[in-house]
């Protein structure tokens, strides 16, 4: 292989890992800003819905229709007696049991949420079931705090949004600094070679020879740095030496850069190629 | 082969060379003689296909010379060494071939033999002589047996013993079909097809 060749395939391979490096640190960093948010969050797991509700039956049945949603993470439901039951063993009211049985308690109901998953839709849902199977049961929750959590994880939505944002640019300028790069380098190259392709010509060569070898170191140019670059990517997956994946596309995009490039080059030399 | 009809060079105004007409049939070897400014070496550029300004026609397997502008049937030989100084003498040498068989191999080993070059063809053309530094160049030129082979002023590069050895590898390539057109200012052994250049007009002798 030529040295030449060999030159651009290292650069251009560390151009590339420095891109990849790219896309791995704003996955990182936004795998950070989301297990911010997810722990502010999980704040609310501790805190139970209370439904306080005369009628056990709808209690059943808003359990049987909230044990299938992913944001419920556990069901209680305490019936009347029990409470009565607890309450007397509990603060020794076993002289007093005659006055407790004069009085209905209600039941009651205890879900345990998700906090990651318990946003304003699934807020809403939950009060519509329990609404739609008791009209009068009473819903106690700390809402306030909901909301105080809600803000804070809200908070943190700008910084990724940013991070989007920046990713976005900085993308932008590497591939037109890549394309800028590789034209500059490309040209340089081939015109080191104008006096060995002169003396091809002469000697009898073909003429679309240098044509057909610019086409071809290009392909290897564009293949090689971007396989490089995939193949490590995935030898690292393989043997789990990297936990963020990123996605698959990002090198067709970096070999689509690589390949345009080259086009743009052959514009540039397309007089030599005559 | 190759037909050459009221050919007519001008360098500006003034007429430099007419040739009315000159045929050359596979496997011969033809030789113009004349002096310098003739308009010999312009004359085989327009042959070759790097000249276009001359009225007439020139044919190629009766075909125009920009036909063959892709892919050159013809050979220009000039006086300037045409060499890839870092390379070596075989690199030189199979420049041009897009793959290189065993047979012909062989046969570039048999003609740089011929040249004496066969020691040399790891050493870089810089070190060789002036003439060692053509046969490269014709050695590359007989390989690849083209329909022609344009010799400018081969006196200049060959002297007496080096020529036979060089009319010796052109053997091969006339062997196969291909002719050969050679320029000289003094005539040389070995042409039985000589011209000369009298008062602007190539003549028969």
């Amino acid at each position: 292989m030529k040295k030449g060749i060999f030159f651009q395939i290292i650069t251009i391979t560390i151009f590339l890992i420095f891109w990849n490096s790219l896309h791995f640190g704003k996955h990182l960093h936004i795998r950070i800003f989301e297990q911010k948010k997810i722990q502010i969050y999980q704040k609310l797991s501790p805190i139970p819905i209370i439904i306080f509700s005369y009628k056990l039956d709808s209690l059943y049945s808003i359990k049987t229709k909230l044990n299938s949603f992913l944001w419920v993470d556990s069901l209680q439901i305490e019936e009347q007696t029990k409470i009565s039951e607890r309450l007397i063993a509990e603060y020794q009211l076993s002289q007093s049991s005659e006055v407790l049985s004069r009085y209905t308690l209600p039941n009651v109901m205890k879900i345990y949420l998700k906090g990651e998953f318990f946003h304003k839709s699934e807020k809403d849902a939950i009060w519509r079931i329990i609404k739609e199977n008791d009209e009068a049961a009473d819903i106690n929750y700390d809402n306030e705090f909901w909301e105080k959590i809600q803000v804070e994880a809200d908070n943190v939505q700008p910084s990724i949004n940013f991070l989007n944002f920046a990713y976005l640019i900085a993308n932008g300028v590497i591939i037109v600094f890549l394309i800028f790069f590789v034209i500059f380098m490309r040209i340089h190259f081939e015109i080191k070679r104008d006096q060995f392709w002169k003396i091809f010509q002469i000697s009898g060569g073909k003429k679309n020879s240098r044509a057909k070898m610019f086409f071809l170191n290009s392909f290897i140019l564009s293949i090689i740095p971007t396989g490089l670059n995939f193949g490590a990517y995935f030898a690292a997956i393989y043997f789990d030496y990297l936990q963020i994946q990123i996605d698959i596309k990002l090198f067709i995009i970096e070999l689509g850069t690589l390949m345009f490039a080259y086009l743009l080059t052959s514009l540039f030399l397309i007089r030599r190629f005559k | 082969m190759l037909s050459i009809n009221n050919f007519r060079l001008k360098l500006g105004d003034a007429e430099l060379l007419e040739v009315s007409n000159l045929k050359i049939n596979n496997s011969e070897k033809h030789l113009i003689l004349g002096n310098n400014n003739t308009g010999k070496s312009l004359f085989l550029k327009s042959i070759h296909g790097l000249n276009s300004k001359f009225e007439g026609e020139i044919l190629i397997k009766e075909k125009p010379p920009i036909f063959y502008k892709r892919k050159k049937k013809t050979i220009l030989i000039e006086t300037g060494p045409h060499l890839l100084w870092e390379e070596d003498v075989w690199k030189n040498i199979i420049l041009p071939l897009p793959k290189v068989t065993s047979r012909q191999k062989q046969k570039i080993k048999e003609l740089c033999k011929t040249a004496e070059l066969f020691d040399d063809l790891k050493t870089k053309p810089e070190k060789l002589s002036y003439s060692s530094q053509k046969f490269i160049e014709l050695i590359r030129a007989v390989i690849q047996l083209p329909y022609l082979i344009l010799l400018d002023d081969l006196d200049c590069y060959f002297d007496e013993i080096n020529l036979s050895k060089a009319l010796e590898l052109c053997n091969f390539a006339l062997n196969a079909g291909t002719s050969i057109l050679a320029t000289s200012k003094t005539g040389l052994e070995n042409f039985k097809n000589i011209y000369r250049i009298q008062s602007k007009v190539l003549k028969k002798l």
